[in-house]
């Protein structure tokens, strides 16, 4: 059918938008690591980009990912980055339950608000989100103040340079992504499976241990799989607070603005896009493996 | 009914054991505690919000002194300049010092950020709905990857697509274009979940149908059919589109040049370079650009939000 076909092409200036912006740069990332690493200390600093198919050919070379699988300092950032993560993803989505189930099941006024102040994180960037950790538990910050006032000890100072700082702002941005994901699992969630536990006589546990908590788990893992996906890629805190751990994404920024080494930051790019997308993939997989019922 | 009736059915009831509470005590505590901690991240997250609101416009020193208005101050062409003017802001409790300052040094990157995020906004309209229509509408090859790729972003470190983006796209490299990619890729998917999901819960297909055999042409279908009833997935995605891009930060900021910067990487140099008071101010004013449409997003949201927000 003419109109049929014609039809279709709507989906034309996405795909070539995708095409050129996405998947092109991302083949030529790839391809950039393989060679020979810039930058200014090496004293080789060449164009951005300046190569072409026959030069590549000639040229490619695993040096980069020689050096950086070599270098126990830039596996320990990675390591850093891909346990940090996990355990963000982790701990925010057990603690975003709480307010998933409290938006889902109870009823009070004022709740579209109390909606909107947990979505408030949702669109800061990661370097207000490491100012406002600042503020609060910083050097002099309110925290530290206001106990100062009240005790004449500033404690908690400095909290903010530490890990658990590091730990609570990166919980901070994750709030309302892992919120508004498990709200929606939640709001799926059939309460008649419930009610016919309850009334076979299953205790408060038996309910939660086994009706609730296989239901949730494949929604749970995929909130996993996505707070860990934003706190791989957010460098933001960490540039700001980050100043005792060394992480990937920080290692990449300081690899393009100190040294200009394109080649070595598109290696560490690579791995990290891998390990990412990999760990990603895993979890979604996990995910479904545990949905006790198929989806529509 | 008669009432015999319903006494034998009392009477039969009678006898029978209470229905079972499903809100045990148990269960009250656990929403109790669900309670208590909903309470404590809201606080969580308002208290930094306040603080720096106070802190934009405090004389106060509790929190360092804002003694050094950073280095892109010019004084007024009237009026003593500067110093006068941080004299007199120092006598009370309230300045709005901070934020002239920040208007004055960062009112361009704001103007651009805003730019950013409107291009943006239509943009994604335009392209996304297209192809969300053709993705849910039509059948072909590619499908699947097409939808697959669209969320890709998502789930990639921003800096990598930036770092990918400036290598490949050397030419685009000096314009402001590179930015707006960048944006793109990253609120693309919001748009696209939105229109689709709202394409994919009515039958569309039967009422176009139905305009068809009516004699409607395509764009008249387009126009009085299709485009009416996306109208609200196409305001909850723009304003989320909006909201997005106005934070974006991970992928725009390698992307940025010293003419071009967006506002969160301005933010990134108030954080560096001037004293709590000034960065406070910089940080509400962004606060106040963004919690409009945050605030709209919860009054016109709905299934659209619940199922886009997914994956913010």
């Amino acid at each position: 059918m003419k109109q049929r076909a014609s039809g279709g092409l709507l989906v034309l200036p996405l795909v070539a938008f995708l095409f050129v912006f996405l998947l092109y740069p991302l083949c030529y990332l790839a391809a950039n690591s393989l060679v020979p690493g810039g930058g200014v200390l090496e004293g080789r600093t060449k164009q951005v980009g300046g190569w072409s198919a026959g030069q590549w050919l000639q040229t490619v070379t695993l040096e980069n990912y020689v050096k950086l699988f070599g270098d126990g300092y830039y596996l320990s950032s990675l390591l850093h980055s891909v346990v940090l993560s996990l355990a963000i993803a982790i701990g925010s989505v057990i603690l975003c339950i709480a307010p998933a189930w409290v938006l889902v099941r109870t009823r009070f006024p004022g709740k579209r608000l109390f909606r909107a102040v947990l979505t408030i994180p949702m669109a800061f960037s990661g370097v207000i989100v490491g100012f406002m950790i600042v503020i609060m538990l910083g050097r002099w910050g309110a925290i530290p103040a206001v106990l100062h006032w009240l005790t004449g000890e500033a404690y908690l100072s400095m909290t903010a340079y530490t890990l658990s700082g590091l730990v609570v702002a990166y919980i901070y941005f994750e709030i309302p992504r892992a919120t508004l994901t498990l709200e929606a699992a939640i709001r799926k969630f059939d309460f008649d499976l419930d009610a016919a536990a309850r009334s076979l006589g299953a205790t408060l546990w038996q309910r939660l241990w086994y009706v609730l908590v296989p239901l949730l788990l494949p929604a749970i893992i995929s909130t996993v799989a996505l707070a860990f996906a934003v706190s791989m890629g957010s460098f933001g805190v960490a540039l700001i607070i980050a100043k005792k751990f060394n992480l990937l994404p920080v290692d990449i920024f300081l690899e393009i603005t100190g040294y200009a080494n394109f080649e070595f930051a598109s290696a560490l790019c690579v791995v990290m896009l891998v390990v990412t997308l990999t760990t990603n993939l895993y979890l979604r997989r996990l995910g479904e493996k545990h949905y006790v019922f198929k989806q529509r | 009914m008669s009432s015999s009736s319903a006494n034998t059915v009392a009477a039969t009831l009678a006898g029978r054991p209470r229905p079972i509470a499903l809100t045990t005590a148990g269960v009250r505590f656990l929403t109790g505690v669900a309670y208590l901690i909903s309470v404590l991240l809201a606080l969580a997250i308002l208290s930094p919000v306040a603080v720096s609101f106070w802190g934009a416009m405090t004389t106060s020193k509790a929190m360092g002194t804002a003694s050094e208005v950073g280095p892109g101050w010019h004084a007024p062409a009237t009026g003593g300049g500067v110093f006068v003017e941080r004299t007199q802001a120092q006598a009370g409790f309230f300045t709005s010092l901070w934020y002239r300052y920040v208007f004055r040094v960062y009112g361009r990157t704001i103007l651009f950020t805003l730019q950013l995020a409107v291009v943006s906004v239509v943009l994604t309209t335009v392209i996304g709905v297209a192809a969300s229509y053709a993705l849910v509408r039509y059948r072909f090859r590619g499908q699947a990857l097409v939808e697959e790729i669209v969320l890709l972003p998502m789930s990639i470190p921003g800096i990598a697509v930036a770092i990918a983006l400036i290598q490949a796209h050397t030419t685009l490299r000096p314009t402001w274009y590179i930015i707006l990619v960048g944006h793109l890729l990253y609120t693309m998917p919001f748009m696209i979940r939105a229109v689709t999901n709202t394409l994919r819960s009515f039958d569309f297909i039967a009422l176009e149908q139905a305009a068809a055999s009516l004699g409607a042409t395509w764009s008249q279908r387009m126009r009085w059919v299709i485009l009416p009833n996306l109208k609200h997935a196409i305001l909850v995605g723009s304003l989320l589109v909006f909201a997005i891009s106005l934070g974006e930060f991970n992928a725009s900021f390698l992307l940025n040049t010293p003419i071009n910067q967006s506002y969160p990487a301005a933010l990134y140099d108030t954080y560096n370079l001037d004293s709590f008071q000034v960065s406070s101010a910089a940080t509400t004013i962004f606060m106040l650009l963004l919690f409009p449409a945050l605030i709209a997003l919860q009054y016109v949201g709905g299934r659209e939000l619940e199922e886009a927000g997914q994956g913010v």
